[in-house]
């Protein structure tokens, strides 16, 4: 018989069925959090199980209650109680981590008290006179996984649900509770760090595969697999790493991750380097002087604004996940809106197929519609590219991949759509042919069936006025690569009945996207943000200003990518187009760059056309092309480069706060982290814009309205905070 | 008893073995028609109550291919679904089994439809060298293993062709090519004859190719292999002196079948959408028409192909229906001497005695006014999809013709049996 349990340390190669039935455990003692029960066999098991929540997350109040467990533990014979296995009752969750709470509003003295707290309760379980077994079923993160690391052994579940993965640099912070001093020790720095830096999410068997479990087993199997491991007692041989954890090789560790990760991050994550510090320097010291460390790093950075921002980020996810339709007084006919179990999409372009592809690997069956076999041929070719690159990194098997092509329907006849529950369209942008689509598809689907546009820039009330019924039309703006980014820009024009509105929510939602409500004007709010930014961009180009200084002058400020590159990225005659249509609705705001004008003419629209601002012809990294004009620009420029570029979003993003494009400051910055990676660790815009205060925004724009025009006019918003000089978000970071 | 009505049907395009489909398996190409058929009726999968799939070669790797192709088309996992095997008749059988469900109280709506990858026939071990494997896998010691490993002999790899072996009929021990040879021979069949029908074949599927185009979804493929959009048998340039000069295949001398009045080997796969009539109108769905009858008779295997002069006669004596009264006719182009023995046999007063116990010949029926769209031997058989082609044909062209009602579809089955069934337009 093949076994289901594979081990990677000496004690258990196999596991053999149960050989007898074992009478069942009895039921001591229960906490508010944890459950404890002993076998007739003398195991305690520990059960988290928080009550009202899918989730076990550690707060105060659990390590207390798991700090008393131990002590009854500590105080019961040997024979009474040989071994310990902690486990969840949860589904998908084993322990989701240290409650995040419980991090941001925390006092520095309540903080320094949290963090002992878990390290003293942690430490007590990891010097347990019994051997202990992490039976992980579920997400086990961060906290968790510390809590997993101070027993001695620990087995995964092959589920799907089950994830290991320490995510405390993304939030600014390191992970404190032993997982900076524990891992390094368990698989060596050079396996630990890239784990701990990055916040990688680890599938069970990858996890045995690196060594921080010892076994993988079905979660039926748990406690016959981790009395296999309770046989050997506690493990003997602590490992070793003589030659990585020498003096040298740490050194040599040290240095080349953080050459890497200074690169990486241009320094403006402070997380990263010291957990580096902590790890490096803690692995030569006793684990309590390491844990001190951990302490007074987390110490350092809570406080730091960047951890505020990230977490603050993190929170707005998780409230975008839960995010419904706000209340309206308008007092519509109740429609019912099913949830959406069949999709078609409308247009097999690469947002079109893009979007297909999503919904396919969420198992909804999608219609792709187009009006020829090669256009939807086209689009698998899309698919099938982006479905080979998941199965490459093996974010898909190959048999899921095929799974998900499965789920399309291709279609170039015209067909009924009456079981199909949503309708995204993702034509190309051009109002008279939507419409003509949206009539179509009036006819062809049934009354409560949501027709979604995902028009970039076009007025989603004007498709609606076209109808018989605009109640059910709506915007779902996904952003390009559509797999890549989470942010779903949800418009909802004036005549959109809350309930298709609610139903949007949900589905954006339950495809695993996050969805942010903005009103039906024009370029909604990403776009419109981002182009004053980019076609600024292109101005300092056309200037003189090299391409290569241009972008890295900007991923020096924080930008993922430089907007040059962005725009090859998007297409100069996409950006163009969409660049004319806000010029248009926002006359003497933007100015259309003459640059942009001149390469969409010559056919070089950017990446896909294999030159733009920069040259694609050759595989590796792609060459600028030198601005077509002198350069005549004033070498000494008043304004530094970064904040010209980056003060016209600013300015826009005043503008659409009054227009209430979004309903606040928070979804403002958030959409823009989401949707456009603006440097992150800045908080966004806003936030960032709050750090500088209007006054110097107000005075650096007058300052280049002089010399460039009037794209910089001060927004009247930005005008009216100057006097108290307010700031757009109430509560400062 | 309940009337079986077909809404819609799609076929994939019939491509000859070993191009453009010849990649798809048995699955993907059932699959694609499936597929095609949910998005072209607008149906919502989960009232299909049982999917019914023929398929003759039936892949190792796919049991029971009517559940893989239900479940890989996105029909919920909680229908059923069954795989059926009347050899050349397959495809006919699934929609004779829908019937037969739906009156035993076993569901009211079904995908029917029949699949056949003969590009994707295996080649097999002899069945002494699957002997000498399993021998070499038990062998425990170095020793024995030697010595199972030395057995084996060149000739033990010579594979066998299972589409041959398919083609073989095992109990007259003739090959489906030799059975119509016979047939050519007793019927005084002369190679011109059939070499001008296969001739009409072509020219009659040619001038079609915009109405059978309607009836085609595209197969799309992974990796950027362009899709295949149509069929790829007829042949437009065909012509008779081209046919003359091919060489008898089954019988060297004196022999008059050629693999060009013969019906080609072929790829394909065909989905349609049956239910009962008080269902179609529930779910607001137009029948295109209603199954009046389907009939199986069986006869002579090494004569297999006068099979539709006895499932034909079969269905007059019980269900009353006469050749007469159909407006369209489909029969089998297995081969064409085959069709052409058949149609003699309709006409024949002696067969009819003998065979049919009849006293009079059953029909007259011009070779000219079967297969107006053409036949298998311009569009080729993929054996198990077949029966299910010739019945979306035969309902497509009562469509097209306002005066026509009813129509007659029938088939020779290797292992020698027929099948018949009429259909009329709603």
């Amino acid at each position: 018989m093949k076994t289901l349990i594979k081990t990677n340390r000496t004690p258990a190669r196999r596991i053999i069925p149960t050989r007898k039935l074992r009478p069942p455990a009895i039921l001591l003692d229960r906490s508010p959090h944890i459950r404890r029960t002993v076998t007739a066999d003398g195991i305690c098991i520990l059960t988290f199980d928080s009550p009202d929540s899918t989730a076990n997350v550690l707060t105060g109040e659990t390590l207390f209650e798991l700090g008393c467990h131990l002590d009854w533990i500590e105080k019961q014979n040997h024979h009474a109680v040989r071994a310990l296995i902690i486990e969840s009752a949860k589904d998908k969750i084993f322990i989701a981590g240290a409650d995040i709470h419980c991090l941001q509003d925390a006092s520095p003295g309540q903080l320094d008290e949290f963090l002992s707290l878990g390290q003293r309760v942690f430490n007590r379980l990891a010097h347990l006179s019994i051997p202990s077994v992490a039976a992980i079923h579920g997400a086990c993160m961060g906290g968790g996984l510390e809590l997993a690391l101070a027993c001695d052994y620990r087995i995964a579940s092959a589920n799907k649900a089950t994830k290991l993965a320490f995510p405390e640099v993304l939030l600014g912070i390191i992970p404190a509770w032993g997982g900076t001093t524990r891992l390094p020790r368990l698989i060596g720095l050079k396996k630990a760090l890239p784990l701990l830096l990055t916040g990688k999410k680890l599938s069970a068997p990858h996890a045995r595969k690196l060594g921080i479990v010892d076994a993988v087993a079905h979660h039926e199997n748990f406690h016959d697999a981790a009395r296999d491991f309770i046989k050997h007692g506690k493990p003997s041989n602590k490992k070793h790493f003589p030659l990585l954890h020498s003096r040298i090789g740490v050194r040599v560790i040290a240095r080349a991750t953080r050459a890497r990760l200074l690169n990486r991050t241009r320094g403006h994550y402070p997380a990263p380097l010291s957990l580096l510090e902590v790890a490096t320097r803690g692995i030569h010291h006793t684990i309590d002087r390491s844990l001190e460390w951990e302490r007074e790093a987390v110490r350092n950075l809570a406080h730091d604004p960047v951890s505020r921002h990230l977490i603050r980020t993190f929170l707005l996810q998780q409230k975008a996940k839960k995010l419904t339709c706000p209340k309206t007084t308008l007092n519509k006919p109740a429609t019912s809106i099913p949830p959406v179990k069949r999709t078609a999409v409308v247009g097999a372009g690469v947002m079109g197929a893009g979007i297909a592809h999503w919904l396919a690997t969420k198992n909804l069956p999608v219609t792709l519609e187009d009006v020829s076999p090669e256009k939807i041929a086209a689009g698998f070719n899309t698919i099938d590219k982006r479905s080979q690159e998941a199965v490459a990194r093996r974010v898909f098997t190959p048999a899921e991949a095929s799974r998900h092509r499965d789920h399309i329907f291709p279609a170039h006849t015209p067909h009924p759509l009456t079981h199909v529950d949503l309708v995204i369209e993702a034509a190309t942008e051009n109002l008279p042919l939507k419409k003509t689509i949206f009539q179509n598809l009036e006819k062809r689907t049934r009354a409560n069936t949501i027709l979604a546009t995902n028009t970039s820039a076009l007025p989603v009330g004007h498709l609606a006025s076209a109808l018989f019924h605009p109640e059910r039309v709506i915007g779902i703006h996904f952003f390009n690569p559509v797999h890549r980014m989470q942010l779903v820009e949800v418009v909802v024009p004036k005549t959109t009945h809350p309930a298709v509105t609610q139903a949007t929510l949900s589905f954006v939602q339950s495809i695993g996207k996050l969805p942010v409500l903005v009103s039906d004007t024009p370029g909604f709010l990403v776009n419109r943000l981002l182009m004053p930014y980019l076609l600024e961009a292109a101005h300092a180009h056309h200037e003189g200003f090299p391409a290569q200084l241009i972008d890295n002058t900007m991923r020096d400020f924080g930008m993922p990518m430089g907007p040059l590159r962005l725009l090859d990225e998007i297409g100069l005659d996409v950006a163009l187009d969409v660049a004319k249509t806000l010029a248009h609705a926002f006359p003497n705001r933007l100015s259309l760059p003459p640059g942009i004008k001149e390469q969409v003419d010559l056919g070089r629209l950017g990446r896909k056309s294999g030159s733009g601002f920069y040259s694609y012809h050759r595989k590796s990294t792609p060459e600028a092309y030198l601005p077509t004009h002198s350069p005549d620009r004033n070498q000494d420029d008043p304004i530094p480069l970064a904040q010209r570029l980056v003060f016209p979003l600013i300015n826009e993003a005043a503008r659409a706060l009054d227009e209430e494009v979004v309903a606040s400051p928070d979804d403002l910055d958030f959409a823009m982290i989401m949707g456009t990676g603006f440097a992150p660790f800045r908080g966004g815009p806003l936030r960032y814009a709050d750090l500088l205060g209007p006054a110097a925004i107000v005075s650096a724009l007058e300052k280049l309205q002089a010399i460039h025009g009037d794209r910089f006019t001060p927004a009247p918003r930005l005008i009216e905070m100057l006097p108290n000089n307010l700031t757009f978000h109430i509560h400062q970071s | 008893m309940k009337n079986l009505v077909i809404i819609d049907g799609v076929r994939t395009p019939f491509t000859k073995i070993n191009t453009a489909l010849g990649n798809c398996s048995a699955v993907d190409l059932g699959r694609s028609a499936v597929n095609a058929l949910i998005a072209k009726t607008g149906i919502d999968p989960v009232i299909v109550d049982e999917t019914i799939f023929g398929c003759v070669c039936q892949p190792a790797d796919a049991a029971n291919i009517a559940r893989i192709i239900a479940l890989r088309a996105g029909i919920p996992d909680s229908q059923p679904a069954l795989t059926v095997h009347r050899n050349c008749a397959s495809g006919l059988e699934a929609l004779a089994t829908a019937h037969a469900r739906m009156n035993t109280g076993n569901g009211e709506v079904f995908v029917v439809g029949g699949t056949e990858s003969m590009s994707q026939a295996p080649l097999l071990f002899k069945q002494n060298t699957a002997a000498k494997f399993t021998t070499l896998n038990r062998a425990r010691t170095t020793g024995k293993k030697i010595a199972a490993a030395a057995a084996f002999r060149p000739a033990d790899f010579l594979p066998l062709v299972a589409l041959k072996l398919g083609l073989t009929d095992p109990v007259a021990n003739l090959n489906m090519g030799e059975t119509a040879e016979l047939l050519a021979r007793e019927w005084k069949i002369t190679r011109d004859a059939q070499d001008a029908f296969a001739l009409r074949s072509h020219e009659k599927a040619h001038a079609a190719h915009d109405l059978i185009a309607d009836e085609i979804t595209p197969v799309y493929f992974p990796d950027r292999v362009p899709p295949v959009l149509a069929d790829n048998g007829p042949r437009e340039k065909q012509s008779l002196e081209a046919l003359a000069r091919l060489k008898p295949v089954f019988q060297k001398k004196y022999g008059t079948i050629t693999a060009g009045n013969a019906s080609q080997i072929t790829d394909g796969a065909v989905a349609l959408l049956v239910t009962s009539e008080e269902r179609a109108h529930a779910l607001g769905l137009e029948p295109l028409g209603r199954l009046l009858a389907c009939r199986s008779a069986g006869c002579d295997p090494a004569r297999m192909g006068l099979g539709p002069a006895h499932a034909i006669a079969k269905s007059l004596e019980l269900d009353g229906l006469h050749p007469d009264s159909a407006d369209i006719i489909e029969i089998n182009e297995a081969f064409a001497a085959q069709t052409l023995a058949v149609l003699k046999a309709l006409r024949s007063k002696a067969f009819a005695r003998q065979s049919l116990h009849h006293h009079q010949p059953i029909c007259e029926i011009p070779a000219e006014n079967i297969n107006r769209q053409g036949g298998a031997i311009a569009l080729g058989h993929p054996v198990g999809a077949t029966g299910a082609r010739l019945v979306l044909t035969a309902l497509r062209q009562l469509h097209q013709n306002p005066f026509a009602r009813r129509a007659l579809v029938s088939l020779c089955i290797g292992g020698g049996q027929g099948a018949a069934a009429w259909i009329e337009k709603t």
